[in-house]
């Protein structure tokens, strides 16, 4: 009789310790999951969303409708023609290219501003402006990937150059001159 | 106790910043020249004038031979017509320069109302805007060629740069001239004594590096590479990117800064322009 007034009184501290702590948790998770879900209606409806764009970035250039439709468009195109996951997926490569579009333009922008605060000190490197330049040409051309390794490099000779001409600044003889 | 050890600091003191302060221009180039006499002790004092080939004997016999029918010959005569030839307002040359054409001597000099240094194809073209017509290109094409005429006709003129010590930014224009002759840049991360320095006299690839002692007495060059003649800024504009920094504008203050310092470094030296190097 003891040992199963025992066993009852264990049981019942063990559920009263457990279930709200259960519960606590389910309740955490539970706007992370609402979260989740929201993101993943957001991504969903992405391609027709240009204000996936960095804010600071520049306005890309105008990209062919054809290319970049607007989510309404798209939306109302799928459904006409009866062919929505096609037109799902077009509507994602679209977006992608112009993620890359923007944040090439970026990059550029980037590279430019580290160029001018080199020249700024007398130290732009000679290729520098030629890169910027060329990473235009790809991006045109809609070679994102090679204009933003162009843009990304244009902008370390940028800062090598700016950090390289503060350090030289009141550079002299040196001491094998002054030494001898 | 705590006095002496007060006034040995102030004495420690006084003699640490006379030794951190800058040197004269005079000592400055007192130490230049003497560093290339020593490193190069066979040299005579003024055949550094001609560059690496005051160092290797076999360049030299190349290069005598080249200057029995000299390269720039062309642009000497060029340059003769271009002189004696009247502006549009019938006046010449000789108008603005009375004791020319053998005027190279007298450059680069600073310019107190300008508060600048002047270069010879600045107050070219300075006459030229002066007699209603446009300036040339400062370190290619016709104005190296006219610059070529006046060094030929300047030719044993003495190097004899001034800093005038009554105004501090001729002073000031020495001191940036010679900070970018120290100073690394580029990708290469070069500065002009990092050739011409310590490793004059060395091989790079097929060459030899020349001593920077006597670099500006030939100017204007035909240069083979250039197959025509050109100024000392083009020759500028070429080591900078060389090293991959971007250029200077010909003329402009840091170029002309430079030729002031590298000039005054050259000071003794006779003038033997114009020149032919590879």
């Amino acid at each position: 009789m003891q040992i199963r007034t025992l066993f009852a009184g264990l049981l019942a501290a063990t559920l009263m310790v457990g279930l709200p702590t259960l519960n606590l948790a389910q309740a955490a998770e539970g706007p992370a999951k609402a979260q989740k879900a929201k993101k993943k209606t957001q991504q969903a409806a992405k391609p027709t969303a240009p204000a996936a764009s960095p804010a600071s970035a520049p306005a890309p250039a105008a990209v062919p409708a054809a290319a970049a439709p607007s989510p309404a468009g798209a939306a109302a195109g799928a459904a006409a023609a009866g062919v929505a996951g096609a037109a799902a997926a077009g509507a994602l490569a679209a977006p992608a290219d112009g993620d890359q579009k923007a944040a090439l333009d970026k990059a550029i922008a980037d590279a430019q501003a580290a160029r001018k605060k080199a020249a700024s000190v007398g130290g732009e490197w000679r290729d520098t402006a030629k890169m910027i330049k060329q990473a235009e040409e790809a991006g045109a051309a809609g070679d994102f990937a090679k204009g933003l390794k162009l843009a990304n490099e244009a902008q370390k000779q940028g800062e090598l150059g700016y950090e390289q001409a503060v350090r030289e600044k009141g550079a002299g003889f040196p001491d094998y001159m002054k030494k001898q | 106790m705590n006095k002496t050890i007060l006034t040995l600091a102030a004495i420690g003191l006084t003699l640490g910043a006379a030794g951190a302060s800058q040197a004269t221009p005079q000592e400055d180039q007192a130490m230049f020249q003497s560093y290339f006499m020593k490193r190069f002790p066979n040299v005579p004092k003024d055949d550094f004038v001609n560059g690496a080939y005051a160092l290797d004997p076999v360049g030299r016999e190349n290069w005598e031979a080249i200057e029995e029918f000299p390269p720039y010959e062309t642009a000497v005569s060029n340059g003769e017509k271009m002189w004696a030839t009247p502006f549009a307002n019938g006046k010449t040359y000789a108008d603005c320069f009375p004791d020319g054409p053998a005027i190279a001597g007298k450059y680069p000099y600073w310019n107190k109302d300008k508060g600048t240094v002047v270069t010879l194809t600045m107050d070219l073209n300075g006459c030229r805007e002066a007699n209603g017509e446009k300036p040339l290109k400062p370190e290619t094409g016709p104005m190296a060629e006219l610059n070529a005429y006046i060094a030929f006709e300047s030719r044993g003129q003495i190097r004899k740069v001034v800093i005038p010590e009554d105004d501090p930014r001729a002073l000031a224009a020495y001191e940036k001239g010679r900070e970018f002759y120290f100073t690394r840049r580029g990708q290469f991360n070069f500065a002009c004594v990092t050739c011409h320095g310590a490793n004059s006299g060395n091989q790079l690839r097929s060459e030899i590096l020349s001593p920077a002692f006597g670099h500006t007495t030939h100017w204007p060059v035909y240069r083979s590479k250039w197959g025509e003649i050109g100024g000392l800024h083009r020759r500028y504009k070429g080591c900078n990117e060389q090293v991959r920094a971007k250029a200077f504008e010909a003329d402009g203050e840091e170029y002309r800064d430079l030729e002031y310092f590298m000039s005054y470094m050259d000071n003794g030296l006779p003038l033997n322009g114009p020149g032919a190097r590879k």
